[in-house]
């Protein structure tokens, strides 16, 4: 079955003016998110996947600036599109976010039915009533009980709160949603009953989503796709079953073999030498090519184009492509 | 792996319990200061030469375990040996001395180093403490002991302050220090949570390498099973202030007996596809420690709890030789009384 993309991003790039000069966060990255499906952009920090998030609902702080590239929503360039079009047509109602610290992403002074419906006020034209009984069906769907709708954040616990969040982040019935390390803070039994919660969710209201995490493991188990960032690039994407079996990039092998699993006999974890690079100053060519064992001297001078290499597989990386101009 | 069987560190019903503060009346009126129990109770002991997990959730009061066995916070209860030797009858004095056998490594490097101290400062000065070596004598340990931790040539960092360095070059700093004093003991809490995939590998694996090239013996705190699984050779699991299992770091994660263990290992996601995550039969989160549930404190969210877990509190039962489990299960498991299967999902 061909799925049509629902959002496509095409050579983006951001980088952020600071007085050292400009941070390349996100530096001619492009992917594809398809309708109904799940992509998970995995990275370590600093590798610009928020950044990308950010982009996406056109909320990146003043000094961020997009210097190229185009963001499609069902084929439209919503890069063109004015913050006032963007708050009216696409934020909440076709793309909407589930953020990090859901602790301190609720007013601590509403009642947690109270937020989401406004929420829903804001953005459709229902009365306060009408709202409220949307706001505690949503609470319903992500497993919290309606005697609760009118308690203040403060009576739930973290997971809880997660879960609110992610009541509010459906209210305007979006079609895609970006969940932004949405478990990060949580204990690990909490984390993977607020995965499960995402994941039934995704599936019975076929959402489209973005799920962006520092952690292999959590993609791994939540997205059918999965893209590897590294210092403001994409280095490869893949169906996540050939990203965790044939994954090719240099900086994707080292990155998931060092990562200890509970599954399986234990053996020394490969460790990838240095550090990410200031991106103030990357370096030139393949990014990755300082911390790289494959390093050859074309990939210290000429940036790696992310090329297909099986169906839907692409990777950046000269040694993977052979690009017979470079060897 | 040089393991011996004597132990070197045994803690004996170990409990801190810390007062919470309230309005005076309250103290008055019900006779007794509330409190939180963070460490309620445990016993374990650590061979020579072992890395002994510990692992639980937040608030399960590992790290308290951990800062209390070296009495940087002062047990409420219990006794704490060190080859034989009671700390907890230790003088401040004398307890000084023996911190030059046991230290620490904490979580955040960014937090546990002076930010206005240079790098030799910083590894330096427990030599300064202790009053060890001459100014030159000092000055070849500190360059020995970045060597150690693979921050060459030491002369690179000896001037440098911890804002130049990254997260997994601050880390090493910090374990330089905690092993300048050339310790027997280690206590890491949580020492790589804070880093990156990419750099927590490497700490981990030079934590490994010295452990065997010093002799060391770790107290590992983490909150991460892969991760007590890659390092540990035996584990502690607790909840709520609890010991609720103990083992060998195989048998403990193959057979978990404990329904919490059961449940904290099938929430660990495993970055491997074929493998289908069964469901979490555990519902609901970690109470608060001032309010503690009666009986088993895992009861209200445990799926096989009955009557007899919300009246006693079950205590460790041995199911085999080195493997406890505090659940009454366990005892009837054992005694042959009731063959338990997988968690129903």
């Amino acid at each position: 079955m061909r799925r049509v993309p629902i959002l496509e991003v095409k050579n983006l790039v951001v980088y952020y003016e600071t007085m050292k000069g400009d941070v390349k966060a996100v530096d001619d990255i492009s992917f594809e998110l398809e309708k109904g499906g799940a992509l998970g952009l995995a990275g370590e920090s600093g590798c610009g996947k928020s950044t990308v998030a950010l982009a996406l609902l056109k909320l990146l702080p003043y000094n961020a600036k997009v210097l190229k590239g185009e963001i499609l929503l069902d084929g439209k360039n919503i890069l063109t599109l004015s913050d006032d079009e963007i708050r009216k047509t696409v934020r909440w109602k076709r793309i909407s976010m589930v953020p990090q610290a859901a602790m301190n992403a609720l007013n601590p002074v509403f009642k947690v039915s109270d937020q989401i419906a406004e929420a829903i006020i804001l953005h459709e034209q229902v009365s306060e009533d009408e709202a409220k009984t949307r706001s505690i069906e949503l609470l319903k769907k992500v497993g919290i009980d309606p005697s609760r709708a009118n308690h203040y954040p403060h009576e739930f616990s973290g997971g809880m709160k997660q879960r609110v969040m992610i009541a509010m982040a459906l209210a305007c019935n979006p079609e895609i949603i970006i969940a932004d390390e949405p478990t990060t803070a949580l204990d690990v039994i909490v984390q993977a009953q607020v995965l499960k919660v995402i994941k039934t969710l995704q599936t019975e209201l076929s959402l489209s989503m973005i799920l962006i995490s520092h952690d292999l493991s959590v993609v791994a188990q939540t997205c059918d796709r999965t893209a590897i960032m590294y210092a403001g690039e994409i280095d490869e994407d893949a169906s996540t079953k050939d990203l965790f079996t044939e994954q090719l990039h240099p900086y994707s092998i080292g990155l998931i073999n060092a990562f200890p699993s509970l599954a399986g006999e234990k053996k020394r974890l490969y460790s990838i030498k240095g550090s990410p690079p200031n991106l103030l100053n990357p370096p030139p060519g393949c990014r990755f090519h300082p911390r790289c064992p494959y390093a050859k001297d074309v990939c210290k001078a000429v940036i790696p184009l992310s090329i297909e290499i099986h169906r839907k597989h692409h990777v950046a990386c000269h040694m993977v492509n052979k690009d017979p101009r470079y060897l | 792996m040089a393991m011996s069987e004597k132990d070197l560190i045994k803690v004996v019903d170990l409990y801190k319990y810390f007062p919470i503060r309230t309005g005076v009346l309250t103290g008055i009126r019900s006779g007794n200061i509330p409190t939180v129990k963070a460490v309620d109770g445990v016993s374990f002991s650590i061979r020579e030469g072992e890395i002994h997990g510990l692992v639980g959730e937040s608030g399960c009061g590992k790290t308290t375990t951990g800062r209390t066995i070296l009495r940087l916070i002062e047990p409420t209860k219990g006794q704490i040996f060190y080859n034989d030797i009671n700390l907890t009858r230790l003088s401040k004095d004398e307890m000084k001395k023996f911190r030059r056998q046991m230290q620490i490594i904490y979580q955040d490097p960014f937090d546990s180093l002076n930010p206005k101290m240079t790098i030799r400062d910083i590894v330096g000065e427990p030599l300064e403490i202790h009053g060890i070596g001459s100014d030159s004598e000092r000055r070849t340990m500190i360059s020995d002991a970045l060597q150690e931790v693979q921050l060459t040539p030491p002369e690179d960092f000896l001037f440098r302050h911890p804002h130049e360095l990254s997260g997994g070059q601050r880390q090493r700093v910090a374990i330089a220090r905690a092993l300048i004093l050339r310790p027997k003991f280690i206590v890491a809490d949580e020492p790589v949570s804070m880093l990156d995939v990419s750099i927590r590998t490497e700490v981990l694996n030079l934590m490994l390498d010295l452990k065997t090239k010093l002799n060391l013996t770790y107290l590992f705190i983490t909150h991460d099973l892969a991760i007590a699984k890659y390092m540990s050779d035996d584990i502690g699991v607790m909840y709520l202030g609890k010991l609720v299992e103990y083992g060998d770091t195989k048998d403990l994660l193959d057979d978990p007996d404990h329904p919490y263990t059961q449940a904290l290992i099938a929430a660990v996601p495993v970055a491997d596809i074929s493998i289908k995550r069964g469901d979490i039969p555990i519902k609901g989160e970690t109470p608060q420690p001032i309010d503690l549930p009666k009986g088993c404190r895992f009861n209200p969210r445990c799926p096989y709890a009955f009557e007899r877990c919300f009246k006693e509190e079950p205590p460790l039962f041995q199911i085999e030789p080195g493997h406890g489990s505090a659940c009454f299960l366990a005892e009837d498991f054992h005694g042959g009384k009731v063959q338990r299967g997988k968690m129903p999902s």
